[in-house]
């Protein structure tokens, strides 16, 4: 065997050992959890049923469910309008600028999330930053009540996850080919047209790539609803989390995982179809 | 000249970050012409098209289309269209959508969109082609939907930026030719931006040389090519044999006012045709096509004017020319264009073979000696 081929091997085995071990055999071992009989004094106890699935059939489970949805799609929603203008303005900008603004985005990423969720508190909270600075202006009387209520816990996530709606828009809207845009206005179409008629269709791919890292992410971050909308069951990931840790229902939890493991892979599956037959950004044009 | 203009320049000039691009340029195009701006690159001609296109704003001048104001009105306002160099095809449209893309921004009904894309698809030989992606069109094809998506919303002007320098060198020839065709079956006029001086002649009913934000020259191609202004022009457009002269008086009896001058590498003197005074003693430079020398293997005779002994360097056989390449006694060197003459035997020369190097009298340009 040649070196090259060693190291080939060595890599592609590797990581797929790797995946192998702590991502299929876990997910393999929830899928067989779910299938078996909940048990308060040893988790589970080795019996066929499908109980757990029986469980979240449940309209209680559903409304959970088409609830997280929801925020999820708010969540993306809110990013990508928040992150395309932002992307926007700085993919135009000169290099110096632009790789600092890249930056600054990327050092929240070397704190925790759930320190940054903590951290969002004190900002948030009735005598918090926003408040004092708020009622030292003079712009509100009575301090804003933002704390454990539904406006924090979509502050948290859109906060949380807006650096991942902000770099595929960022390189998509980057590549785009200037000359498109000049060719649209040349042909008759104005500022507003000559966005919806090319650019936006150009940075598509871009667009879907954000929300996909965006929306499926926050159907599980349930750390967020934990601790800026006062433990209150929003997310299918606080149902699951609950199951587990409260609940002590490992089938119901696994369930539940199950279920929502197979929507995400529908959704990549929908994701990775509808960006396969796209065309490709213009570098094999012209010359 | 004004009455017919379709497009003035006055007194343009435009400056990026302090770096003046374009110097005063005053410039009119008249309808229906094939009007080329020709210059080596970095020279302006981009620039200019783009203040056409409305894609910048000339920092002072004034501009007008179609009899029109139109120094910074926006490019989506103006009756002129774009040929861009990359072609610049919107990659998530078909050719059709492309193609229809301007009728569609101008609101123009479905039925007449249908009808006229089909009609220009078919001046360029495209059918059939309505459903396929740019990415799957060959780069000649793509040319073609560029021209079509542009010309076929009728602009007063077509704007084209260098619109066959992707193409090979074969396909450049043939699109050549189809463009002129097309000019002639729109009636539009072309504005056509290129820094290749055959395809700028071939094309062009008038062509502007422009170097440095400068224009050197306007006027046909004839003009430009056989009566440069300039040693910058002469030099540009096709190959120059370049001779030092000095000018030795001004012969006022002749109608075309010759110079007499002694021409270097030559101790008689001789009279040059002029088209301008130039002082005695000054330095001039005598620029000489190479089609317009002649090779003699004998000392001609005095009547046939100045005769300047040379070496052959080598010979190139071209086909339907023959170069000779001369070294004078000065040193100078001369490159000779000699077309074949089935009856005359006489250009077979050899490397090293003495010859003497005359011209065709009153072919010659005299330009003053300005360095260029």
């Amino acid at each position: 065997m040649t070196r090259p081929n060693l190291f080939k091997s060595l890599a592609i085995g590797g990581t797929t050992a790797w995946l192998a071990l702590f991502a299929l055999l876990p997910f393999l071992l929830i899928v067989g959890v779910s299938l078996l009989t909940r048990d308060p004094s040893a988790f589970v106890s080795a019996e066929l049923s499908v109980q757990g699935y029986r469980n979240i059939a449940d309209e209680g489970f559903l409304r959970i469910f088409l609830d997280s949805l929801w925020w999820a799609a708010i969540t993306a929603a809110g990013c990508l309008v928040l992150a395309y203008p932002f992307a926007y303005g700085l993919a135009k900008l000169k290099t110096r600028r632009k790789n600092l603004f890249l930056l600054l985005i990327i050092i929240p990423f070397w704190t925790n999330s759930l320190i940054r969720t903590y951290a969002l508190i004190f900002i948030i909270k009735s005598q918090g930053l926003l408040n004092t600075a708020l009622l030292g202006l003079g712009l509100i009387a009575q301090p804003l009540e933002i704390l454990y209520t539904d406006t924090a816990v979509l502050a948290g996530l859109i906060y949380t996850l807006l650096p991942f709606m902000i770099l595929p828009l960022y390189s998509s809207i980057e590549k785009l080919d200037p000359c498109h845009l000049e060719a649209a206005k040349d042909l008759g179409a104005g500022r507003l047209r000559a966005f919806w008629e090319v650019t936006l269709p150009l940075t598509w791919p871009g667009i879907l790539a954000g929300t996909m890292l965006t929306f499926l992410p926050a159907l599980g971050m349930f750390y967020v609803p934990d601790v800026l909308g006062g433990a209150k069951s929003l997310l299918i990931g606080n149902f699951i989390k609950n199951q587990f840790l409260t609940a002590r229902d490992w089938p119901t939890g696994s369930a539940a995982s199950v279920v929502l493991t197979l929507i995400m892979a529908l959704l990549l599956a929908f994701y990775s179809g509808s960006t396969k037959d796209r065309p490709r950004q213009t570098e094999d044009l012209g010359a | 000249m004004q009455n017919d203009a379709i497009i003035t320049l006055e007194n343009v000039s435009q400056e990026f970050d302090g770096t003046k691009v374009l110097h005063d340029i005053n410039l009119s195009v008249r309808n229906h012409e094939f009007f080329t701006l020709l210059g080596p690159s970095g020279c302006g001609k981009t620039t200019i098209l783009r203040i056409l296109a409305g894609f910048e704003i000339p920092t002072t001048g004034r501009v007008t289309i179609g009899g029109r104001e139109a120094t910074a009105l926006p490019p989506h306002r103006r009756k002129v269209n774009t040929v861009f160099q990359s072609y610049a095809l919107f990659p998530h449209m078909t050719v059709f959508e492309n193609v229809a893309f301007g009728l569609r921004m101008s609101r123009t009904p479905r039925e007449e969109i249908r009808a006229r894309v089909s009609e220009i698809l078919h001046m360029v030989e495209l059918e059939g082609m309505e459903g396929r992606k740019p990415q799957q069109l060959s780069g000649g094809q793509q040319q073609r939907v560029a021209i079509a998506r542009a010309a076929v919303n009728k602009p007063l002007v077509l704007l084209l930026d260098e619109p066959l320098s992707a193409l090979d060198a074969k396909l450049r020839r043939q699109m050549q030719r189809e463009l002129k065709h097309l000019q002639r079956r729109l009636g539009i006029t072309f504005v056509f931006v290129t820094h290749d001086q055959e395809e700028a002649f071939s094309l062009s009913d008038r062509v502007v040389v422009m170097d440095q934000g400068r224009i050197e020259q306007m006027g046909t191609p004839i003009e430009v090519y056989e009566e440069p202004v300039n040693l910058k022009v002469a030099k540009f457009v096709g190959e120059t044999n370049i001779l030092d002269a000095e000018v030795l008086g001004q012969d006022l009896l002749c109608p075309d006012g010759s110079l007499k001058a002694r021409v270097e590498g030559e101790e008689r003197s001789c009279l040059l045709k002029a088209k301008r005074p130039f002082g005695e003693g000054s330095r001039v430079k005598v620029v000489l096509r190479p089609e317009d020398l002649i090779v003699h293997t004998h000392r001609p005779s005095v009547e046939a004017g100045l005769s300047l002994e040379g070496v052959v360097d080598e010979t190139i056989y071209k086909g339907t020319t023959y170069d000779i390449a001369i070294t004078l006694k000065t040193g100078k060197k001369l490159l000779v264009t000699e077309f074949f003459d089935e009856d005359d035997e006489k250009m077979i020369v050899a490397a090293g073979q003495p010859v003497f190097v005359t011209w065709i009298k009153g072919w010659e340009v005299v330009l003053p000696d300005d360095q260029a």
